[in-house]
């Protein structure tokens, strides 16, 4: 004999009255409110923003414990200093070795790092940056901009408003080759600057 | 809401661009049902619709993974609940209830809505693993060994995390715990 064997539930569905009035108040309660509308695409562009930051947090988190001191090492330091660790979605340069993919949305200035087994990495948000600083950000990753076109916005000249590419999907020849057979490789991400003439 | 048996099924699993139409269809035919589970776990649509909303988004990032499983419905249902049991452990957000009810006469239609109104409040100020374990039993309609695996215990802590659940809603209703004590005889138990 356990010692619920008292008040043990009856099985699944709610056997006794009690757990049928139960079952009957869930029910009820969750018929009481309509389920709002969730928006797919406000979901996709929270997410990204929220990995944006948070991956941002962790390169601020590796500057803080002496990370910095290596990636200064590696040169270009004048770069980072002159941003704010925060400003910025961002990736360790670490990321890069694992990196298989390169997605690059028409409709953000994002560029998207995919690993191999298809789990999102990191993501570059290059929207704002001038183009020397774009390069230097794909630059750490291999990556380099290819047509540079310009467009009438309100925004600051020079500066980066979308990234696009011409074929389905950019895919980058880092990691295995096998994985990449058959598919069309470049690494080349094309940039819309502002032209500021809106 | 099994995934393998929707018609929906297929075009949710088709594709492996997160922001794709696949992601698309999912949130559109299941975040109702999503929501419905949220509300009756945390017991307020605000918190709900947060819940639901931090799921999705997780789901998003997770997509892959999610399309891949071999029920992404019950994929999408532990990412809630454990995300609801991450939420309670940060804010420890409850919803009071009001000390307990009155008897309500047989038949009365306004008194029987106030006491389920009562039960589910009561429900609400169940610890939230205890509450979780009520709800995906008697909502979600699940078995001790979906619950053992959806919260990563043992079906006996399932087993008995219900049989307490149960134990305190009976103990805040004791005019129904007459009731709820006679339970209907099985023909199994005959043949014992």
């Amino acid at each position: 004999m356990t010692p619920y064997d008292d008040v043990r539930p009856s099985g699944r569905g709610g056997g006794t009255p009690f757990e049928q009035e139960l079952v009957s108040a869930m029910n009820d309660f969750a018929d009481s409110a309509t389920a709002p509308a969730f928006e797919p695409d406000v979901i996709a562009r929270s997410s990204r923003r929220k990995r944006g930051v948070a991956v941002a947090a962790l390169t601020a988190a590796a500057v803080i414990v002496g990370a910095g001191t290596a990636l200064a090492t590696i040169g270009h330091s004048a770069q980072g200093a002159g941003r704010a660790a925060g400003a910025e979605p961002t990736v360790p340069a670490t990321a890069s070795p694992a990196i298989t993919e390169v997605n690059a949305r028409w409709h953000f200035a994002q560029v998207e790092l995919v690993t191999q087994k298809g789990h999102g990495l990191a993501t570059i948000d290059l929207a704002g940056l001038t183009l020397k600083d774009a390069k230097t950000m794909l630059s750490k990753h291999n990556l380099r901009t290819g047509s540079i076109t310009w467009a009438p916005c309100t925004g600051r000249r020079g500066t980066v408003l979308m990234v696009f590419h011409g074929t389905p999907r950019l895919v980058k020849a880092v990691g295995d080759p096998d994985y990449l057979k058959g598919m069309k490789l470049t690494d080349t991400v094309n940039v819309d600057l502002c032209s500021g003439n809106r | 809401m099994d995934l393998a048996t929707d018609p929906t099924s297929e075009t949710v699993l088709v594709g492996t661009n997160p922001a794709g139409t696949a992601f698309h269809a999912f949130v559109t035919s299941r975040s109702a049902g999503l929501y419905r589970g949220a509300l009756v776990l945390t017991g307020s649509p605000d918190v709900a619709e947060e819940l639901v909303q931090e799921t999705l988004e997780r789901v998003y990032r997770k997509w892959r993974a999610v399309a891949a499983a071999d029920s992404p419905d019950a994929y999408v249902r532990r990412i809630m609940v454990n995300l609801a049991n991450d939420r309670w452990r940060k804010f420890r957000r409850t919803v009071p209830a009001p000390p307990g009810g009155e008897m309500t006469a047989p038949g009365d239609e306004y008194g029987r809505i106030d006491s389920r109104d009562q039960l589910v409040r009561a429900l609400q100020n169940l610890p939230m693993r205890m509450r979780t374990v009520v709800v995906l039993r008697y909502f979600h309609d699940l078995s001790d060994d979906e619950i053992a695996g959806d919260l990563g215990i043992s079906a006996s802590t399932v087993r008995s995390q219900l049989a307490r659940g149960i134990e305190k809603l009976r103990g805040q209703f004791p005019e129904r715990s007459g009731l709820s004590t006679q339970r209907p005889r099985k023909e199994s138990d005959d043949s014992v």
